[in-house]
């Protein structure tokens, strides 16, 4: 598993996620609306899981398996990221 | 071994011949803490939980299994077992909305009890309702179980059924396949000794226990046999692939089964760091079942974890189906995959022969010969008679692993199970399989498609994979295993071919429908020499699929009669 990347923003992994996205489901990434459902932009129960688990490598963080259903938007699921890496830095 | 009469018997002779020996792990996902259970565990808490269910139902009724991963199962199936409750495995359905066939499964078997573990209860409150009022619920709970006695209920017979399991065909009209004890112990039997199997045979293991695989490969023959049996939450594996191999080496465990795509997965997933120090030579038996086996699949897997220890000659292609328990034909042990090169024309034609070009060529895999103890047979479906080798046809099978039909619905099970050969007059009966091959001179069995799926063109037999396979690769918009092609009759009754296909988000300005439904056009005339009587593109994620991943044709081809496809 990757270092945490205490570093990140909200932004950063809202980019993150469109970059991913735009490369799996062959959009461009500014065209991705980060708040609509990832069902609603074609990403399958398996992508998700996919998607999830390249979230993790690139975040450091241990994310479980339906995080993409319990945060199911760009917006959602960098908002969860954001707050699990706040809470997981040290010197808070 | 003395003559067992049920699995009940033999979990009772698993706890006293060495009842301290643990029976099953589960693995959760991310840190959560392991659990085991032992076989004395096991055959403590089940009866335990016999006498639970049997306070509220009595023996023959059914109890619905719905489950998270875990070993809560595990307790509840053989509670159900030991009570002769007949048990019934069912996914949990998804939180919104979805197709699956729960509520028909539900009217088809109409069960007593709703058996689930407290994380499910906890997390889906909403179960209940949907399900009715009319179930009790029972959770699983080792503190309860602790305070009970064990059930005293007379020993199930071989005759007597063990649970129901559904197919996950049709989700309008879902059949329950009754598994009796005695089809259990005749399968086991005969996979112990095809993929020679003792008490130290471990296996790691992520397919669902509510489909047949992951059932009998997971829970029944790691009990049959006495060994330790590790289990994966599914999401775990698609999530870290890598994982189900990495438990593999800490387990050396000499069994894993997944379906073809799972090797896929592992493949393209592949990274050096994650397989670090992870040691596959103790893996026997890598059974690839339950979908098509891809000769390019087995080769890549084999070839990218070679340097971890993977021999090919573990390869196990096998073909099954729930009606027969599970398993009816199955690799030689330790010899790897059987593969050959046949013309793709000449299989059209229901025959297997060389192939005339390299463009014509096709590499097929088989799935092993005939389990000792069964018999097959491959037979023309119209005239009930047999096929000579090189000839595809219906697979049929007999043995007495095979179910004595579906649950309370005696037409389908006359038309399934009762068949008889032609000229055939000792009254034998077969199961029909409803799947289609050829055997070679060797007895191996090659299976090339699915009967009801066939479409037949002025004369010719269309597999609709192939089909499939043309319309994906005519353009990359089109989304690979996500198409569906079959056959609806037109005003004059002549078949014709309907092609309905999922379109990858694209670029708004770079995707051109008339350009892509030409290309389409284009390639199945030429490869298949069909003129394609309509081609729907349709949204990503609307084509429907079962649990496991399989295009459900028939499905598709009522959603486009309906007109309710979500076209793009």
């Amino acid at each position: 598993m990757a270092r945490l990347k205490t570093d990140a923003t909200e932004a950063q992994i809202q980019d993150w996620c469109c970059t991913y996205l735009a490369r799996a489901l062959r959009l461009k990434a500014e065209k991705i609306d980060r708040t609509a459902t990832f069902a609603s932009i074609g990403l399958d129960s398996a992508e998700a899981l996919f998607l999830v688990s390249a979230l993790e490598d690139w975040s450091g963080l241990d994310l479980d398996s339906d995080t993409a259903y319990e945060h199911p938007s760009v917006a959602q699921l960098s908002r969860f990221v954001i707050e699990c890496i706040q809470a997981q830095s040290p010197g808070r | 071994m003395t003559q067992l009469n049920s699995m009940v018997e033999l979990l009772a002779r698993q706890a006293s011949d060495h009842g301290d020996r643990e029976a099953f792990r589960f693995l959760p996902e991310r840190n959560a803490a392991e659990t085991t259970l032992t076989f004395a565990e096991l055959d403590r808490r089940a009866r335990a939980f016999a006498a639970r269910l049997l306070r509220q139902a009595v023996p023959g009724e059914r109890a619905l299994l719905l489950f998270l991963p875990g070993l809560d199962f595990v307790i509840a199936f053989f509670g159900c077992l030991a009570a002769g409750v007949i048990g019934v495995p069912l996914m949990p359905p998804r939180r919104a909305g979805g197709r699956d066939s729960s509520a028909e499964v539900i009217a088809d078997c109409s069960p007593r009890l709703a058996l689930t573990s407290a994380d499910l209860a906890a997390a889906r409150p909403d179960l209940a309702e949907r399900f009715g009022a009319d179930l009790a619920w029972i959770t699983v709970d080792a503190a309860t179980e602790a305070t009970e006695h064990a059930a005293s209920v007379p020993a199930p017979g071989p005759d007597d059924i063990a649970f129901l399991q559904y197919t996950s065909g049709s989700t309008s009209s879902p059949k329950g396949v009754m598994v009796t004890h005695g089809n259990l112990l005749a399968d086991m039997e005969m996979i112990r000794v095809a993929m020679r199997l003792s008490a130290q045979s471990t296996s790691v293991g992520w397919v669902p226990v509510y489909h047949d695989m992951g059932l009998m490969m997971g829970v029944m023959l790691p009990l049959y046999i006495g060994a330790l049996s590790v289990m994966m939450p599914p999401a775990s594996f698609m999530q870290r692939p890598l994982n189900w191999l990495r438990a593999i080496g800490r387990f050396r465990a000499e069994v894993a089964s997944a379906p073809n795509f799972a090797f896929d997965l592992c493949a393209d997933r592949f990274r050096p760091d994650l397989m670090e120090g992870v040691d596959l030579t103790g893996c026997k038996v890598a059974m690839n079942a339950a979908e098509p086996v891809q000769a390019e699949t087995v080769a890549r897997f084999a070839e990218t974890f070679a340097p971890y220890g993977f021999e090919i000659a573990a390869t196990f292609p096998a073909y099954g189906l729930a009606e027969a328990t599970l398993m009816v034909t199955a690799s030689d042990h330790g010899a790897g995959p059987v593969q050959q090169r046949i013309s793709r024309a000449a299989l059209l034609r229901g025959r297997a022969a060389a192939p005339k070009s390299d463009g014509d060529a096709q590499d097929v895999v088989a799935s092993g010969r005939v389990l000792a103890g069964q018999r097959i047979a491959i037979v023309d479906a119209d005239s009930r008679e047999p096929r000579p080798p090189n000839r595809v046809g219906e697979i049929w099978v007999s043995g007495d692993n095979v179910a004595p039909g579906y649950w309370r619905n005696p037409e389908a099970t006359e038309a399934t199970f009762h068949a008889r050969l032609a000229g055939d007059h000792d009254g034998a009966h077969w199961l029909r399989t409803g799947d289609l091959g050829f055997l070679d001179e060797s007895g191996a069995l090659y299976v090339t498609g699915r009967i009801k799926d066939l479409i037949i063109v002025r004369g010719v037999n269309h597999y609709p994979q192939d089909i499939e396979r043309t319309v994906q690769n005519a353009h990359p918009a089109l989304r690979r295993d996500w198409g569906a092609a079959f056959a609806v009759a037109d005003a004059h009754g002549v078949e014709r071919l309907v092609l309905v296909q999922e379109v990858e988000r694209t670029l708004r300005h770079g995707l051109d429908l008339d350009v892509i439904a030409a290309r389409i056009r284009e390639a199945v005339a030429s490869e298949h020499e069909i003129a394609v009587h309509d081609i729907a593109l349709i949204r990503p994620a609307s084509l429907p699929k079962t649990t496991s991943g399989k295009v459900q044709r028939t499905l598709a081809r009522q959603l486009w009669e309906e007109g309710r496809l979500e076209r793009v």
